[in-house]
C-alpha cells in the first residue's frame, strides 16, 4: 500500500476532456475546434468593432456593407467551414475490416460490454480495456431507453438506440485511463452512468483479453470461500455472471473481473472492499433508480465476506 | 361583391351576448360631443370583475405579457435552483429526482409558458396599433386563446403540488417517457397541459396572419407596413407549420401512455426516433419563432434611436422571409448523434451553417441603420447592443456547432447549453427588456427610469456573460447536459461555481427591473405624446391610448407615418381626418384592406365584451384536467361545456349584405363583411386549414417513416380493407363537389333552400365517410402495430375533421330555418365550402393510402 | 468627470470579470476543492452548530484544555485523513461531513463523533480505542458488518485524527 495516497475522490483518471485529445478521432475534433474557434472569435471581434465604428461614424453605409457582411461574408467562410468538416467527418468515420469489434449495450445505469463478439465473445462491463493505436469497431446498442456513449478525451459521441444498432469507429493513441460518461439523459441516475477507458499497449491488450477470457480468479483464499458461497446462496448469480461460479445471468454486470476495475457502480466509486460493501448494502441510496436491490439483510460477516471474495476478483 | 349594394340598416338584430352595445360603467373622458361619447361608449372596457369579458386587444396583449413574465420569474428561479445544485461538486442540496423535475421545468415553462405567449402578448397589444386598425380582427380568438394558455400553464405548474413534475426533459424523449419507464402521471401533466396551452400559439397565428393581412389601414400597402408586422407575419406562418408536429407528436405519446397504442416500440414496429424527428421539427423552428419577433423590436426600435428609418428593409424583408423557409429544414442537427445516414449529415450540416446567411443580413442591416446617424443611448439602445452582442457571439458557436464532427463532441454537453441561452437570452430576453423599457409608457402612460434601467442592463448584462460565457469551456471539457451533480476534480468545478455566481448577478438585474416597474407607476414621469420620438402610428395619441386606438383610421402613405406625414402630428389625435369616424351603427369596427395594396375593400365588424371564450376554455380546461385524472365523465362534461361555449360564440347575427360610407376619398362605400375571398374569416379560415394540413402531413409522415424505416412490421400488419377505402375515396369526391357546391351557391346569391338542403345533404354523406372509413380498418387491430396505430390515427383526425363539418352543416342548415340568415349574409357557408373541400382532400389521400396499404405489395 | 469615473468603473468591474473567467478555467491541484469546501464545511459546523458545545470544549478560562488533548492522535494528520476516507471508501456506508461524496446510510453517521461514548459500541471513544477499531473492526465486534479494509496504524491514526474534528453533529 503506497505512502503516497492519491489526493481526490477520483484520481485514478487521466482525462474526461475534449480538449485533452488521446484518441484519432478526438484530435481532429481539437483542432478543427481550435481553428474554428480562432476563426470565429475573429470574426466576432469584427463585427464587434464594425458596431462601435457604425455608432462613431458620421458617413452612412452603403448597400455593400450588407452584401459583404452578410451575404459574402457568411458564403465564404460557410464553404470554408464545410469543406474541412466534411473532410474530418470522413476521415473519422472510416470503417476499418480489421478492427476490433467491442458489443457496447447502454442499461439503465450500466455498461455491458461483449469484445470480439464473433470471436472469443469475452464479456464485461463498465471498463473498457482497449489497444492503443488500433481502430475499434463499437456496436452500440440499447436494452432500454437512449443513451449515449462519450469518451471526450477519445473520440465524439454516438448515441444508443434500442431497436437500432449505431456504429463508431475510433482508435486510442495514447496509453492510460480515460474517463467517459452518458450523455443522453437516461432517468434517474443519468449522471451516475460513466465509464472507464482502459488503453494497453497493443501487446499488453491481447495478454489481457486472453486472461480475461478465462475463468475468474479469486485469489483462491481459503477465508474468501465463504464469500463465494455466499455470492451463489443469495442468489446473485441470478443477475450477475462470474465465469467459472455462475454462468448465464446478463441482467446485471458481468463481475467475472469486477476486483480488478479501477471504478464501482459505473465510475462512480472507487473500486475497493469498503465501497464494495456499501454498494451491496445499499445500492439503492448510492445509486436511485438502480435495479438492483439493497442487499442489507446479509448478516455483517457475510457482507464482509462477499465483499472481500468480489474484490478479489481480478 | 354582393348585389345588395344600398340596402338598409339590417333589422335590429337579435340580442347575443356579442352584441351589448354601452357596457356598463363605461369611463368618461374629456368633454367631447354626444357622437365621440357614444363611440367612447361602444368601445369601453367593462369594469371590475366584467373585464374578463373583455376581448380588447390590448387588454388580451397585456395579459399576455403579465402571465409570460411570472412564467419567466417562476423558470428563473427554476434555474437559480438549479444553479445552487451545480456549485459544488457532490452536492446535496437537490437530490436526483427533485433535480430532474426542476431543469425539465425550467426549460418546459420558459419555451412554452414564457417565450412564446410573451412574444404573443407584443404581437396581440401593437399589432392593430402599428397597422391602423382598432383591434385585431378575431378578438374573440384572442381571447379564448389566452385562457387556454392560462389554464394550460395551471396544469403543468400544478403537477409541483400534486409531486408529479415531469422529469424527463423539457423534450421528453422516447423510451424514456413511455409509460415503461415513467410511471405515474408527470410526463401526461406535460403533455396535456402544454397541448392545451399550444392552443394559444395556433390560435395567435390564425389571428396574426388575419390582421395582418386583412386589416390595414388604407393605403397601408405591404411595403409600407413596418417591419416589425413582416417578421410578426413570417413567424405566424412557422407557428401555423411548425407547431402540427409537436402537437402530434404529443397526441402519439399521450396515445401510448393512456391507450398503450405502440407508437415507439421497437418490439411492435415502432421507433424511438420518431418522437424526435416529430418533436426536432417543432423544435427547431420553435427556436426562430422565438428569435424573430425579438429581431422585428429590435428592427424597431434602433431606427427611432438613430433618427433615421431601418437600412435595407427590402434586404431585411427577404432575410426573414428566408428564414422562415430555411427553418423547417435543419431539423436534424439536433440529431447529429442519433446514427443518421453520412449523406442526410451532410445535408443538414451545410443546410444548418447556410441559416446564417439571412441572419447576417439582418445584423448588417441593424448595423448600418447604426452608422446613419449619430445614436442616442437610451435604456432599450442599451438592450439592443447587448443584444448585438451576446446574439452574434451565440449566432457564431451556432455554425461551429453545424460541423458535424465538432458537434459529436460538443452535442449534449454544456457547450450547447451556453449556445442555447446566448441566442435565446440575447436574441429574445434581451430585446424583450428593451422593448418592455420602450413600450410600457405605452401601457401606462409613464415612464420608466434610465437609471434604473441601466442598473438592470448592466447587471444583466454582466451575470449573463459570467454565467455562460465560461460554460462553452465547460462542455469542451467533458461535462455533459442534464446531470444532478458531477464529481470532484475534472476540471469542472471552479467553473460551476462561477457560474452559478453569475447567474444570480444576472437574476438581481431582473430584480432592478421589477422595482423599477412596480416604482415607476406611481413615481414614473408622465410620458407626453410620443415620448421617443417614434415613427409608427402606435404612438399617434398621447399615452395612454384610448380604447378604440383611432378616433378615425388615417391614409396612410409612408413606412413612417410619424416623421413623413405632418397631418398626423399637426392636430390633436382625435381631429385627424380619416375613415370611420361616424358609427351610425352603434357596433365596433374598422377598416378591412387588400392584402397586398391595403386598398380598403370592406367595413370589418368587431365583437363586443362576451364570456363565450372563457366558457369555451373552460370547458376544454376541464376536459384536459379531467381525462389527466382519469375521470372520463367530467371530461365529458368539458365537452359539453366547451361545445356550448363555440355555439354561442359562433350564434350570431351576421352583418353582411349591407353597405356604408367609409368617411373617406369622397365618400366611398364599403360593404360590410364581405362574402369573398377578401373577407377576414376567409383568410383565417385558410390559415386555419393551413394547420390542418400541417397536422394531417405530421401524421403522414409519422406513417411514411415507420413504414421506410420498419418495412418488416409495416408489411405484417393486418390491411385495410380495401373495398370500403374505395368507398370512402368515392365519398371524398362526392363531399368536395358538395362543399365546392354550397360555396358557389353562396357566391352566386343562389336560394336559402338549396344551400339548406346541400347543407342537410353534406351532413348525411359525411356521416357515411366516418362509417366507411371505420369500416376500412376493422380488419387492423392498431394494438398490433405502431404502423397500424398510425393508420388509426389518421383515421381518428379524420373522423375529427368530419364531427367538425357535421356539426358546422347542420349548424348552418339550423340557421336558416329559424331565418336568422339574411340576403347577402353566406359567409358561414362560403367558409364551410373552403373547409370541406380541404377535409374531403385530406380524407382522399388518407383513403388512397389505405387503398395502397390494403394491397399485398 | 462623471464620465470619466463610469468609465473608470467599467474597465475595474470588466478586469475583474475577466480575471474570474481566467480564474474559473484553472484547475488546481487535485483534491484542493474537496479540502476548501471540507474546510469550510468544519469551519461552518464550529461557528454556527452549537456554541455551548463549542465553549465547553474550548479552555475559555485560560486552564489547560484537558477534553481537547484527550482526543489528541499522536502523529495523526486530519486532512490526510479526510483523503484517505475517500481512498478507503468510507463515504458509502457513511454519511461524513467535509468528505465529498460521503453519504452512505449503510452504517451510522460520522458527524459529531468527537462527542460519542463508544466507537463501534464495542470500544471506549478515545484515540487508542479507534484507531484499533479502524485496523481491524471485526476483531473487536465479530458480528459487525464493516469489514477489515487493510487499514495501516498509520492510515488509521490520520483517519483518527480528522474523526475527532467532527464536533457537534
Amino acid at each position: 500500500m503506497e505512502r503516497d495516497i492519491p489526493q481526490s475522490a477520483l484520481d485514478i483518471y487521466g482525462a474526461q476532456s475534449a480538449l485533452e485529445p488521446a484518441g484519432f478521432g478526438a484530435a481532429i475534433v481539437f483542432d478543427l475546434t481550435f481553428a474554428m474557434t480562432v476563426a470565429f472569435g475573429t470574426v466576432f471581434v469584427g463585427v464587434m468593432l464594425l458596431v462601435w465604428l457604425a455608432w462613431r461614424r458620421d458617413r452612412p453605409a452603403r448597400h455593400w456593407w450588407v452584401w459583404s457582411g452578410g451575404i459574402v461574408l457568411p458564403v465564404v467562410s460557410i464553404l470554408v467551414l464545410m469543406v474541412a468538416s466534411t473532410a474530418a467527418l470522413v476521415a473519422m468515420t472510416r470503417s476499418d475490416d480489421t478492427a476490433l469489434v467491442v458489443d457496447v449495450t447502454g442499461h439503465q445505469f450500466w455498461w455491458d460490454l461483449v469484445y470480439d463478439p464473433d470471436g472469443l465473445a469475452v464479456r464485461d462491463a463498465n471498463e473498457m480495456v482497449l489497444p492503443a493505436g488500433r481502430p475499434v469497431t463499437l456496436r452500440l446498442q440499447s436494452a432500454d431507453v437512449i443513451h449515449s456513449f462519450w469518451v471526450p478525451s477519445l473520440s465524439g459521441k454516438m448515441d444508443m438506440i434500442p431497436g437500432r444498432v449505431n456504429t463508431l469507429t475510433l482508435t486510442a493513441t495514447e496509453p492510460g485511463r480515460y474517463r467517459g460518461q452518458c450523455a443522453e439523459f437516461c432517468g434517474l441516475s443519468h449522471p451516475r452512468m460513466a465509464f472507464e477507458v482502459v488503453v494497453l499497449e497493443p501487446a499488453a491488450f491481447d495478454r489481457w483479453l486472453i486472461r480475461t477470457a478465462g475463468e475468474a480468479r479469486d485469489a483462491a483464499r481459503p477465508e474468501l470461500l465463504r464469500g463465494r458461497q455466499v455470492f451463489i446462496d443469495y442468489g446473485c448469480a441470478a443477475c450477475h455472471a462470474v465465469r467459472g461460479v455462475a454462468t448465464g445471468a446478463r441482467l446485471g454486470p458481468d463481475l467475472t473481473r469486477v476486483g480488478a476495475r479501477g471504478s464501482l457502480g459505473a465510475g462512480m466509486w472507487r473500486m475497493n472492499q469498503g465501497n464494495l460493501a456499501g454498494w451491496i448494502a445499499d445500492v439503492g441510496d448510492m445509486k436511485p433508480g438502480a435495479k438492483m436491490p439493497s442487499y442489507n439483510h446479509l448478516s455483517g460477516p457475510d457482507l464482509r465476506a462477499v465483499s472481500a471474495w468480489l474484490v478479489s476478483l481480478k | 361583391m354582393t348585389d345588395a349594394r344600398h340596402d338598409p340598416p339590417p333589422a335590429v338584430p337579435p340580442r347575443s351576448d356579442a352584441y351589448e352595445t354601452a357596457p356598463k360603467g363605461a369611463r368618461e373622458t374629456a368633454p367631447k360631443g354626444a357622437r365621440d361619447k357614444d363611440f367612447e361608449q361602444v368601445w369601453a372596457t367593462p369594469d371590475g370583475a366584467r373585464a374578463l369579458s373583455s376581448v380588447s386587444h390590448r387588454v388580451v396583449g397585456k395579459r399576455f405579457l403579465i402571465t409570460g413574465f411570472i412564467f419567466f420569474l417562476i423558470a428563473g428561479i427554476l434555474a437559480l435552483l438549479v444553479r445552487l445544485q451545480l456549485m459544488v461538486p457532490e452536492n446535496t442540496f437537490l437530490d436526483s429526482e427533485t433535480y430532474n423535475q426542476v431543469f425539465t421545468m425550467h426549460g418546459t415553462i420558459m419555451m412554452f409558458l414564457f417565450a412564446i405567449p410573451m412574444l404573443e402578448g407584443f404581437a396581440v397589444y401593437l399589432i392593430p396599433l402599428m397597422i391602423g386598425a382598432r383591434d385585431l380582427v378575431f378578438p374573440r380568438l384572442g381571447a379564448f386563446g389566452y385562457y387556454c394558455y392560462l389554464f394550460g400553464g395551471i396544469i403543468v405548474l400544478s403537477s409541483f403540488v400534486f409531486d408529479a413534475a415531469p422529469a424527463g426533459g423539457w423534450f421528453m424523449y422516447v423510451p424514456l417517457s413511455t409509460s415503461q419507464y415513467t410511471q405515474g402521471l408527470s410526463a401526461d401533466f406535460w403533455l396535456i397541459g402544454i397541448t392545451l396551452a399550444e392552443i394559444a400559439s395556433v390560435t395567435a397565428a390564425i389571428e396574426i396572419i388575419a390582421s395582418i393581412l386583412c386589416s390595414r389601414a388604407p393605403g397601408m400597402s405591404l411595403t409600407r407596413m413596418p417591419i416589425l408586422m413582416w417578421y410578426l407575419l413570417v413567424t405566424a406562418f412557422m407557428i401555423a407549420i411548425g407547431f402540427p408536429p409537436l402537437i402530434i407528436g404529443s397526441i402519439l405519446l399521450e396515445a401510448e401512455r393512456l391507450l398503450g397504442l405502440p407508437f415507439f416500440d421497437i418490439t411492435q414496429g415502432g421507433d424511438p426516433l420518431l418522437w424526435q424527428h416529430l418533436f426536432w421539427l417543432f423544435g427547431h423552428p420553435e427556436v426562430y419563432i422565438i428569435f424573430l419577433p425579438g429581431a422585428g423590436m429590435v428592427a424597431t426600435m434602433l431606427p427611432v434611436f438613430v433618427g433615421k428609418p431601418l437600412f435595407g428593409y427590402g434586404f431585411a424583408v427577404a432575410a426573414v422571409v428566408t428564414m422562415g423557409f430555411l427553418s423547417f429544414g435543419l431539423w436534424a442537427h439536433h440529431m447529429f448523434a442519433t446514427g443518421l445516414p453520412i449523406l442526410s449529415l451532410s445535408l443538414f450540416s451545410a443546410a444548418s451553417t447556410m441559416v446564417a446567411v439571412p441572419t447576417g443580413v439582418q445584423i448588417f442591416c441593424f448595423i448600418a441603420t447604426l452608422s446613419l446617424a449619430r445614436p442616442r443611448l437610451t435604456v432599450p439602445m442599451y438592450f439592443i447592443l447587448g443584444f448585438l452582442f451576446i446574439f452574434v457571439l451565440g449566432g457564431l458557436t451556432g455554425v461551429m456547432l453545424a460541423a458535424v464532427p465538432f458537434n459529436l463532441q460538443a452535442h449534449d454537453s454544456y457547450f450547447v447549453v451556453a449556445h442555447l441561452h446566448y441566442v435565446l437570452i440575447g436574441g429574445f430576453v434581451f430585446p424583450m427588456f428593451g422593448a418592455l423599457y420602450y413600450w410600457v409608457p405605452h401601457f401606462t402612460g409613464r415612464m420608466m427610469s434610465e437609471r434604473l434601467g441601466k442598473w438592470a442592463f448592466w447587471l444583466m448584462f454582466s451575470g449573463f456573460n459570467l454565467a455562460f460565457f465560461m460554460m462553452h469551456l465547460t462542455g469542451l471539457r467533458g461535462m455533459p447536459r442534464r446531470i444532478a451533480t458531477y464529481p470532484a476534480d475534472l476540471g469542472w468545478d471552479r467553473l460551476n461555481m462561477l457560474s452559478t455566481f453569475g447567474a444570480f448577478v444576472l437574476a438581481a438585474g431582473i430584480a432592478v427591473f421589477i422595482v423599477d416597474f412596480f416604482r415607476h407607476r406611481h413615481a414614473g414621469p408622465k410620458a407626453g405624446h410620443d415620448p421617443w420620438g417614434a415613427a409608427t402610428l402606435e404612438w399617434l395619441h398621447t399615452p395612454v391610448t384610448p380604447d378604440y386606438n383611432f378616433r378615425a383610421i388615417p391614409e396612410i402613405r409612408s413606412r413612417e407615418p410619424l416623421w413623413d406625414q405632418p397631418e398626423l402630428t399637426d392636430r390633436p389625435a382625435t381631429e385627424i381626418a380619416g375613415a370611420l369616424r361616424d358609427n351610425a351603427d352603434h357596433r365596433r369596427e374598422t377598416i378591412g384592406c387588400d392584402p397586398v395594396t391595403g386598398a380598403p375593400v370592406q367595413i370589418l365588424r368587431l365583437p363586443h365584451p362576451t364570456w363565450f371564450p372563457l366558457i369555451a376554455a373552460l370547458g376544454l380546461a376541464v376536459l384536459f384536467g379531467a381525462t389527466l385524472a382519469s375521470l372520463y365523465w367530467l371530461s365529458g362534461v368539458g365537452a359539453g361545456i366547451a361545445l356550448a361555449g363555440f355555439t354561442g360564440w359562433v350564434w350570431e347575427p351576421s352583418d353582411s349584405g349591407a353597405v356604408r360610407d367609409s368617411g373617406i376619398r369622397d365618400g366611398l362605400e364599403l360593404p360590410v363583411n364581405v362574402v369573398n375571398r377578401h373577407s377576414h374569416l376567409y383568410v383565417g379560415n385558410m390559415a386555419m386549414i393551413l394547420i390542418l394540413f400541417a397536422l394531417f402531413a405530421s401524421l403522414l409522415f409519422a406513417g411514411m417513416y415507420l413504414w421506410n424505416t420498419q418495412p418488416l412490421s409495416a408489411d405484417a400488419t393486418q390491411r385495410p380493407a380495401r373495398i370500403y377505402a374505395l368507398l370512402t375515396l368515392g365519398l371524398a369526391v362526392v363531399v368536395f363537389t358538395l362543399s365546392w357546391m354550397i360555396s358557389r351557391s353562396v357566391l352566386l346569391g343562389g336560394p336559402l333552400m338549396l344551400t339548406a338542403m346541400l347543407n342537410v345533404l353534406l351532413a348525411v354523406i359525411v356521416a357515411g365517410v366516418a362509417l366507411t372509413l371505420t369500416l376500412a380498418l376493422v380488419p387492423v387491430d392498431p394494438w398490433s402495430s405502431a404502423f397500424a396505430a398510425v393508420g388509426w390515427t389518421l383515421a381518428a383526425y379524420i373522423g375529427a375533421l368530419l364531427a367538425v363539418m357535421l356539426y358546422w352543416t347542420l349548424f348552418n342548415a339550423l340557421r336558416k330555418l329559424v331565418g336568422a340568415v339574411g340576403p347577402g349574409q353566406g359567409l358561414p357557408d362560403f367558409l364551410l365550402g373552403s373547409f370541406g373541400k380541404a377535409a374531403a382532400v385530406m380524407t382522399a389521400i388518407t383513403a388512397a393510402a389505405f387503398l395502397f396499404a390494403g394491397t399485398p405489395q | 468627470m462623471a464620465r470619466t469615473k463610469a468609465y473608470a468603473v467599467g474597465i475595474a468591474l470588466t478586469g475583474a470579470a475577466l480575471a474570474a473567467m481566467v480564474w474559473s478555467a484553472g484547475r488546481p491541484g487535485h483534491g484542493m476543492a474537496a479540502r476548501l469546501v471540507a474546510h469550510l464545511a468544519v469551519v461552518a459546523d464550529a461557528a454556527f452548530g452549537d456554541v455551548a458545545g463549542w465553549l465547553r470544549s474550548g479552555a475559555a478560562d485560560g486552564q489547560p484544555d484537558w477534553a481537547s488533548a484527550a482526543q489528541d492522535v499522536w502523529q495523526g494528520d486530519a486532512d490526510r485523513g479526510a483523503a484517505l476516507m475517500v481512498h478507503y471508501g468510507c463515504g458509502s456506508c457513511h454519511v461524513i461531513p467535509g468528505v465529498t461524496g460521503a453519504r452512505g446510510s449503510v452504517g451510522p453517521g460520522l458527524g459529531g463523533f468527537a462527542d460519542r461514548a463508544y466507537v463501534g459500541g464495542v470500544l471506549p471513544n478515545e484515540p487508542a480505542g479507534l484507531v484499533r477499531w479502524l485496523i481491524d473492526p471485526p476483531l473487536h465486534s465479530p458480528q459487525t458488518a464493516m469489514p477489515d479494509l487493510g487499514v495501516d496504524e498509520a492510515d488509521a491514526r490520520d483517519m483518527a485524527a480528522y474523526l475527532y474534528t467532527l464536533r457537534g453533529g
